[in-house]
């Protein structure tokens, strides 16, 4: 392998050159990390800082760091002596999981479509898709919520995962369709030859070798879901129902912010869209086409 | 032998027996007997925390067990979706019986129908048992069609007051000041605005701090010297002998008042024992320690001073203005839209109209109950300074030592209420907070002086062009070299020039220290003056047809250009079928959820939002819009200055989220690197946290006293910047918070894309002696812009609508100056009385630009194809 990377990059630099841009490159990264990092820390430290001390003053030392404003916001009780933390995390995961399958699946679909099939309409039908992320949300959330209303959907876990699969979908559908546009055609030539359906070549064939750019539809449904709060706060009438995110703003009041406990919960809401960010990082290079045509 | 079996046969089909009776009764609780008057389920929405929170609950559960038929739903909606919460659900009847909120909703949700008049329901001497100011506050004649019509009401029952009163530190202030005499000579004595770098032991310190540009903590002096905000007539007019006193006064006292004050700096100040005395309102107490002996920080309340200023009326008081918390009673509910829906002869009537009339009847037993049986709890549990007289006196009477310290403060609110006023409840209201912000902030600190707006009209341009021309350079379909030099100096000369405009404007900024008073007041008026909506004319029908008739027009034009071009191709689509079933189920659902709402709200364009109702206007909205409102073409609320903003923020965000992400890319592809998987987890966690959280953050970050930011410029001996109140340092901080969150994704997309790049064309440019830059020039920078393209069009789209950043970041500020198109839309259609029509257009238009925007990005870029090839 290391072998393998000298030649790859045989500009002729001697050894002392690839030193001195080993060090370069290196310190460039770290400074950049530290300023890219530097919010972060801050809401962490927020976050350690005792409630009634937290604030955009400070305040925070080593000796009175706790863990109590998570003790608060993952403590939290209802009326009925439920745990609202536990509960909202349960819808939160919920919405997002359903909201991910379903936009997965919408998804692949389409895309593979527009990708390979030949039909009326195609190329509408793909501006189309482009032309949804230029209409500005203010305009369109009192009619969707009518519309909801109408289809008895609101108040209901299944109306978010509704309108949340399917806000996600354009880019998705651009970003596989790029992706599949990359896929040797061959592939699946022969396996018309050999009698294959459409169905069972694109689950048999395409879809195992896509794999990469849907991790990245996954994510993406899933951040969309995880992250959304304006339609979770207007949608949902029970404090059981609500998802994270409109819980956590819960702490922003008007007159003041309880900052311990919004940093203490933006860090729980924050953690599990991270994790997943990092154990799919790896596809995140490959699989992100963003409805690029390449080779 | 048989017994005992038979017997345990029959216990066991006993229980089961038993079981289904109990099923058969759960179920017969269900159905039949919910329709009937026996439970009730109302649903009671409000935006409180903490302490209020958990008192009203516990009232709530007293109210249970006083009406078991009653069950009620206690919801805690976020103050920041409180409004458009209820908004939104009223009218479609899935909003709540009862809610609670301050009272300067009253104007807007009365006009628009959201809720009820209380009249029928509330008797004088009913009203008579709380503080007469809260139940002035929440009276209310609405706004109709023919001012005849009108009619007062009372909109809700009072539950408590907010009021400032002066906060005093006692163990500095033994005798707080009783007149603004005493007041001005305790700060003479007391304050310490600058410290001599000789003195080794000298500390800061200030006499009294209040946000002294928030209306809110000015209507001290503002009412106190008998200044207002509405003429006899009820028209706006801030032009007044009363005002303009009272922002003197406040220039007075702002000599002794750090610059840049806000609500985190006043309670460390005040918390550090650096300030003396504040002006804040019952809620700040929460954020002070307890007083239970233990506390480092002792404190006291009391009534705000006599004004003994020369030219202020005799008798005048320090007179903050009153918010008043009511509960209200949604105009719709599911009951009454149900009932809505029968006529009179309808079978199910008699039923409907009884479980409504049993449902309004629980609703304003519970209102009542919680604003006079609830109130003594709400005080001590809640800590709420309620509207309902008689608690007061059962204060008194309470000897239980958990009181001690709401009884010494209790009368001095009572007291206060003597001296303060409601704030006015009409729907302008809102827009006079924010102009007469504006006002304050120029009178006491200064504002830009009269050439601003031109210099900076002049800097965008000159930035546009720049990146116009920047980016006209990199065009690999430029051949010649002298055209490709012209641009490249044509860029320089725009960043060059760029730059001396930008020092002059920086060096007029807050020159005009001697803005005067009047002058800054009637500017106020004119900026509130163009936030109302029109008055509404009914449209021209001819137009809407005209309107319908085109759009089919073109959708036909286009179809058979379609079908002609398919002709003249002569492809076959083979793929019909097959294709209906893979891209269908998406395909419906974004006509249902996406393309349904979205035709919906373009047709609103044509409408304007009255009274609760839409009125067709024909093009009026868009007229008002291109017309710019009365403003000239410079001023900040005009919608060319807006978009300008708007194609500012999207170019500079979109160059350094490319340019950041570029250059990231392009070092962490080298293989040799260390630590590349580390890097690239670590730079793409800004993606990762959710935008909202991040945006706050940054917020605070540029905060004057207290953030980051300021904080690195004062360790290297700069002074702090006021971030929000000039418009280039402004839109600097929406626009570092921007890059921060959007790079990693132009990152990523490059990596992906640069992989796709062989290395030995690079490697062969190399050997051949091309310099890095070169290489990179003319080699890899070509072979990635063609994947690059997509990525950088929608991320400019999303850009151009990023809504969030500027909303939570800049807010706006100064002046409505950094709002770009989309946060100015949502602020039309829920910040400025709903003026939902107006906003609607706003959004059309940008839709319409975004379009034209990709149209033309494709158009270049099949035009550079064309020619590469």
């Amino acid at each position: 392998m290391a072998k393998q990377e000298w030649v790859e990059d045989s500009v002729g630099l001697n050894k002392r050159d690839r030193w001195i841009k080993q060090i370069v490159y290196n310190f460039i990264l770290i400074v950049v990390c530290i300023l890219v990092l530097y919010p972060v820390l801050w809401v962490v430290q927020m976050a350690l800082t005792p409630n009634e001390m937290a604030g955009l003053g400070g305040g925070f030392s080593f000796e009175n760091m706790s863990l109590s404003n998570f003790e608060y916001v993952m403590g939290h009780t209802n009326q009925e002596g439920q745990n609202l933390f536990l509960h909202q995390l349960w819808n939160s995961i919920i919405v997002s999981a359903i909201t991910t399958v379903i936009g997965v699946l919408l998804a692949c679909t389409a895309a593979y479509g527009f990708a390979r099939l030949n039909f009326i309409g195609r190329e509408t039908g793909l501006q189309a898709f482009l032309v949804t992320q230029m209409f500005p949300g203010v305009v369109m959330m009192i009619p969707l919520y009518i519309i909801l209303g109408k289809l008895g959907l609101t108040d209901n876990v299944y109306g978010l995962v509704l309108v949340y699969s399917v806000s996600a979908l354009p880019f998705c559908v651009w970003n596989l369709k790029g992706y599949f546009d990359t896929i040797p055609k061959e592939l699946e030539e022969a396996a018309i030859v050999d009698g294959a359906s459409r169905l069972k070549i694109f689950t048999t064939v395409v879809l195992p070798l896509a794999r990469p750019a849907i991790a990245i539809t996954a994510l993406f449904s899933f951040m969309t879901a995880w992250n959304e709060f304006i339609l979770a706060a207007t949608f949902m009438n029970n404090e059981i129902n609500y998802t994270l995110p409109v819980a956590l703003k819960q702490y922003v009041g008007a007159q003041s912010v309880q900052y311990g406990y919004f940093a203490a919960g933006a860090i729980l809401v924050s953690i599990p869209i991270m994790a997943l960010f990092f154990a799919l990082q790896k596809h995140l290079v490959g699989g992100l086409t963003a409805g690029s045509v390449k080779g | 032998m048989h017994e005992p079996l038979l017997s345990r046969s029959c216990e066991k089909h006993g229980r089961l027996i038993s079981v289904m009776a109990r099923c058969f009764l759960a179920l017969l609780c269900l159905f039949p007997l919910s329709a009937s008057a026996q439970d009730i389920t109302l649903d009671l929405w409000h935006a409180y925390r903490g302490d209020e929170a958990a008192a009203l609950q516990s009232v709530v559960n007293d109210f249970e067990k006083a009406n078991p038929n009653i069950k009620v739903k206690v919801l805690p909606v976020p103050d920041e979706s409180f409004q458009n919460k209820v908004f939104t659900g009223v009218p479609q009847g899935s909003g709540p019986d009862a809610f609670i909120a301050a009272h300067d909703v009253i104007g807007n949700w009365a006009d628009n129908k959201i809720i009820a008049d209380l009249s029928q329901y509330l008797s004088p001497a009913e009203l008579s048992a709380y503080h007469e100011t809260t139940v002035k506050a929440l009276r209310y004649k609405p706004s109709t069609r023919n001012p005849a019509d009108a009619k007062e009401g009372i909109y809700a029952i009072p539950l408590a007051y907010k009021s400032a009163v002066l906060f005093y530190n006692k163990d500095r202030v033994q005798n707080p000041p009783k007149t603004t005499d005493e007041l001005l000579s305790y700060l003479e004595k007391n304050t310490v605005m600058s410290c001599p770098k000789e003195e080794a032991n000298c500390k800061l310190h200030y006499g009294i701090v209040y946000e002294n540009t928030n209306l809110f903590f000015h209507s001290v002096w503002l009412n106190g010297f008998g200044g207002s905000l509405f003429d006899q007539n009820g028209q706006i007019q801030l032009k007044n002998d009363g005002n303009a006193k009272s922002i003197e006064f406040a220039k007075k006292l702002n000599k002794y008042i750090p610059s840049g004050i806000d609500g985190a700096r006043i309670k460390t100040l005040f918390l550090e024992g650096d300030a003396d005395m504040l002006i804040n309102g019952p809620w700040f107490m929460a954020e002070l320690p307890a007083q239970d002996g233990t506390a480092k920080l002792r404190y006291g309340v009391t009534t705000l001073p006599k004004i003994t200023e020369p030219g202020a009326p005799a008798d005048a008081y320090g007179s903050p203005y009153v918010t008043a918390e009511g509960i209200y009673m949604a105009r719709d509910t599911k009951s009454s839209i149900a009932l809505s829906k029968l006529k009179e002869s309808d079978s199910q009537y008699p039923a409907a109209k009884k479980a409504e009339s049993e449902r309004r009847a629980a609703t304003i037993k519970l209102m009542k109950f919680i604003a006079a049986d609830g109130a003594y709890k709400r005080m001590i549990e809640g800590k709420q300074m309620v509207a309902y007289k008689a608690a007061y006196d059962q204060l008194k009477a309470d000897n239980s030592p958990g009181t001690a310290f709401i009884k010494e403060v209790a009368p001095v609110y009572l007291a206060q209420l003597d001296h303060a006023q409601p704030s006015s409840n009409r729907p302008e209201m809102g827009s006079l907070w924010a102009s007469m912000q504006q006002a304050l902030q120029k009178s006491l600190f200064g504002g830009p002086s009269g050439e601003t707006p031109y210099l900076l009209f002049l800097l965008l341009s000159l930035i546009i062009a720049g990146f116009v021309f920047l980016a006209k350079s990199t065009n690999p379909s430029v051949t010649t070299p002298e055209k490709h030099k012209m641009h490249i100096g044509a860029t320089v000369a725009s960043f060059a020039l760029a730059i001396p405009v930008f020092i002059w404007l920086r060096s007029v900024q807050g020159n005009n220290k001697n803005i005067d008073v009047m002058s800054a007041l009637a500017e106020a008026q004119s900026r509130v003056a163009m936030l109302k909506p029109p008055p509404v004319e009914e449209g021209n029908p001819a137009v809407l047809v005209t309107i319908i008739c085109g759009i089919l027009a073109i959708l036909c034009i286009l179809g058979i250009r379609a079908y002609k071009k398919h002709k003249a191709a002569n492809i076959e689509y083979t793929d019909n079928k097959v294709a209906a079933a893979f891209v269908s189920p998406a395909i419906i659902g974004m006509i249902i959820l996406v393309f349904l709402p979205f035709v919906i709200g373009a047709f609103l364009s044509l409408f304007a939002y009255e009274n609760g109702e839409f009125v067709y206007v024909g093009l009026q909205n868009f007229a008002r819009l291109f017309s710019s409102d009365q403003a000239s073409f410079l001023d900040s609320m005009s919608f060319y200055f807006t978009f300008i903003v708007t194609v500012l923020w999207t170019i500079t965000n979109v160059a350094l989220h490319v340019g950041i992400g570029m250059c990231l890319a392009l070092l962490l592809r080298e293989p040799w690197l260390k630590l590349k998987g580390v890097y690239r987890v670590l730079l793409i966690v800004p993606w990762a946290m959710p935008n909202y959280i991040t945006a706050l953050i940054w917020r605070g970050m540029f905060d004057h006293s207290f953030g980051a930011i300021n904080g690195i410029l004062k360790t290297f001996g700069l002074a702090p910047v006021e971030w929000y109140n000039e418009f280039l340092t402004s839109f600097a901080a929406n626009l570092t918070t921007n890059t921060w969150l959007g790079f990693p994704f132009m990152m990523v997309v490059t990596l992906g894309a640069l992989q796709a790049i062989p290395r030995d064309l690079e490697d062969a440019a190399a050997v051949d002696g091309a310099s890095a830059w070169q290489r990179f020039r003319h080699v890899t920078f070509p072979l990635l812009k063609p994947a690059l393209m997509p990525s950088v069009v929608l991320g400019s789209i999303w850009t151009f609508n990023a809504f969030n950043i500027i909303y939570l970041v800049s807010k706006g500020s100064p002046d409505g100056s950094t709002e770009i198109l989309v946060s100015e839309a949502y602020k039309w259609a829920f910040e400025r009385q709903y003026q939902y029509g107006y906003a609607a257009a706003y959004a059309m238009v940008v839709f319409v630009i975004l379009v034209l925007y990709s149209k033309l990005t494709q158009f270049v870029l099949k035009d550079n194809t064309v020619e590469a090839k």
